[in-house]
């Protein structure tokens, strides 16, 4: 726990990080009501949460504080350093209100058809930018990127083994690797004419580096779930302080006798052979 | 002969057990590793990677009063891999007197910036370095719009965040004169889950206005980040908590990340190891079975 907090409210805290947390982890024994209240709990405080923020993060200062200070700046001729011309210019964020609530008309089956307008207002805008930066950092770039010398390294070291040599520094050998990985791959996925003799060939070299992706993608996919599990297993042990009332050994206790009494009473056909 | 049948037999049916190990006992396994070496913690070599240095060079190299904007785009959920490379990073920003401003496109993200300017700058206040929220850093909060956001913001901080996460007016404070745009930003990091994230900095931020970048991003996704590393859209990068561990290296101040590396690499070794032996085990149950012509 970082920050001065009350002492009551920082027992508390920990308290339901450590109960939240083990519930959560229930889940791997089976699907149980502790993990399905949890689950509740969590979908209903993320999206109060997320409101909020969204409400005091976006719409109070882009749009309400602007307009406030818009209709003052034309009620008394200047307010804040604006001009009642500033004031005229702020009120179009009314137009991106209205747009915005236009979204919610979806949810009255008779209006749908009103959220198609912001709709194709956000699919444009959103398509436009995707096109213009893709087009830069994925395909420009990436382009320029594996353009590189295969007679002559960028460094001396013309094998990633050589002495002093790291994996990722330029060499010969790995932009040998990159130029050909790129080439193949692209093979692979060149599906106009039939992928046969030395186009056959190319594609299969090419399937090989998707594979070898996959499996460094799977890789890192457990790398980063073991972290999230030693975070865990980090905070319970933290939290687990005399200080607190020792509160991971309670409500693993607490998880347990609930899953327990849960399994013997209310799951007595599944018991039956 | 029946003697053969029978050790033959229970072979089988110790792998035929094993194969089917119910996944439970895995996960108990695995929690017991995890907890094991926390409580008898032990430290393994941490190797820096190339594009670990490349990143601390770049912000080693940056000059005192830069302006740098960190982006911090994740939250708690995230906090086990991110937080380590978020207090060591922002830690080296401060101690060189960058001129921090954060923001966030997760509305999650503005409590871990708040989190984490209350531990570095405590840190450095014990340490003698005060540091003023406003004149030294501030926190813009968060922003919903995605990649619009992202451009938004860099044709211009003040009407983007036209508050500071405290509700202050962003065009009243000492940090935010005598600039706006992206092109005034010495620097963009962004420590980052998902999308948005890195990849979308990179293309809507870097690639239009041509500036440094560098980025901390969980195991998830660094793999997706090496093309753009190759390509230079990236300065460098840290890629969960093995990334963590080799940045408190290079800042020399080892904390939670190296602490995990042990166990990280601990239960590694023990996934191989049951992917091996369970395949080692499915192949020689396969192989008793054929030999007693039962038919696969």
């Amino acid at each position: 726990m970082t920050g001065t907090y009350d002492p009551f409210v920082e027992t508390l805290g920990v308290w339901l990080v450590c109960f939240f947390t083990l519930a959560v982890f229930s889940f791997l024994y089976r699907d149980n009501p502790i993990y399905k209240a949890v689950e509740h709990i969590y979908v209903g405080v993320a999206a109060g949460y997320y409101f909020y923020q969204a409400f005091r993060g976006t719409i109070y200062p882009n749009f309400v504080l602007h307009v406030m200070r818009g209709t003052r700046a034309i009620v008394q001729g200047q307010a804040e350093g604006w001009t009642v011309h500033d004031g005229w210019l702020a009120q179009w964020r009314w137009g991106a209100a209205v747009l915005g609530i236009l979204l919610l008309s979806r949810l009255v089956p008779r209006l749908s058809w009103l959220s198609r307008w912001p709709m194709a207002l956000v699919v444009g805008a959103f398509a436009g930018l995707n096109l213009t930066g893709f087009a830069k950092a994925n395909f420009i770039d990436q382009i320029a990127g594996t353009m590189l010398p295969l007679a002559a390294g960028g460094s001396a070291q013309a094998l990633p083994f050589w002495p002093g040599a790291t994996a990722a520094a330029p060499s010969i050998f790995n932009h040998f690797v990159l130029v050909v990985g790129v080439v193949t791959v692209l093979t692979y996925f060149f599906f106009s004419t039939p992928r046969t003799g030395m186009l056959g060939k190319m594609g299969t070299v090419g399937i090989w580096f998707v594979m070898m992706t996959f499996g460094a993608t799977y890789g890192s996919i457990v790398l980063a779930r073991i972290s999230l599990l030693i975070g865990r297993a980090t905070t319970l042990l933290d939290a687990n302080l005399p200080k607190y009332g020792y509160p991971a050994y309670w409500c693993a206790l607490l998880v347990l006798l609930a899953i327990v009494v849960w399994r013997l009473k209310f799951c007595k056909d599944e018991q039956q052979p | 002969m029946t003697e053969r049948n029978d050790k033959v037999g229970i072979w089988e049916r110790w792998l035929s057990a094993f194969v089917s190990l119910d996944r439970r006992w895995i996960f108990l396994i695995v929690a017991s590793v995890v907890v094991f070496f926390l409580i008898v913690p032990v430290s393994m070599p941490v190797t820096v990677s190339e594009q670990v240095r490349a990143m601390y060079e770049t912000i080693e190299a940056l000059p005192a009063g830069a302006r740098v904007h960190l982006s911090i785009d994740y939250g708690p959920g995230s906090e086990a891999e991110l937080w380590p490379q978020h207090i060591a990073i922002l830690r080296q920003l401060l101690e060189k007197d960058c001129k921090v401003i954060c923001s966030s496109l997760w509305t999650d993200g503005p409590p871990m910036i708040e989190k984490a300017f209350t531990v570095v700058v405590g840190q450095l206040e014990k340490e003698g370095k005060k540091k003023v929220r406003g004149v030294d850093y501030v926190n813009l909060g968060f922003k919903a719009g995605d990649r619009v956001a992202i451009t938004k913001i860099g044709s211009s901080f003040k009407e983007t965040f036209p508050t500071d996460y405290q509700g202050n007016p962003t065009s009243a404070l000492p940090i935010m004169q005598g600039w706006d745009t992206y092109r005034d930003i010495d620097l963009l990091i962004t420590i980052a889950v998902g999308d948005p994230g890195a990849v979308e900095y990179i293309q809507q931020a870097q690639s239009r206005y041509n500036i440094p970048m560098v980025a901390g991003v969980t195991a998830v996704i660094s793999p997706q980040l090496y093309p753009y590393y190759q390509s230079r859209n990236l300065r460098g990068f840290l890629g969960g908590l093995a990334g963590a561990a080799e940045y408190e290296k290079l800042v020399g101040r080892p904390g939670y990340a190296t602490r995990g590396m042990f166990i990280q690499s601990a239960v590694h070794l023990l996934i191989v190891g049951l992917v091996l032996a369970g395949n080692v085990a499915q192949f020689a149950l396969w192989s008793m079975r054929r030999k007693r012509g039962e038919r696969l």
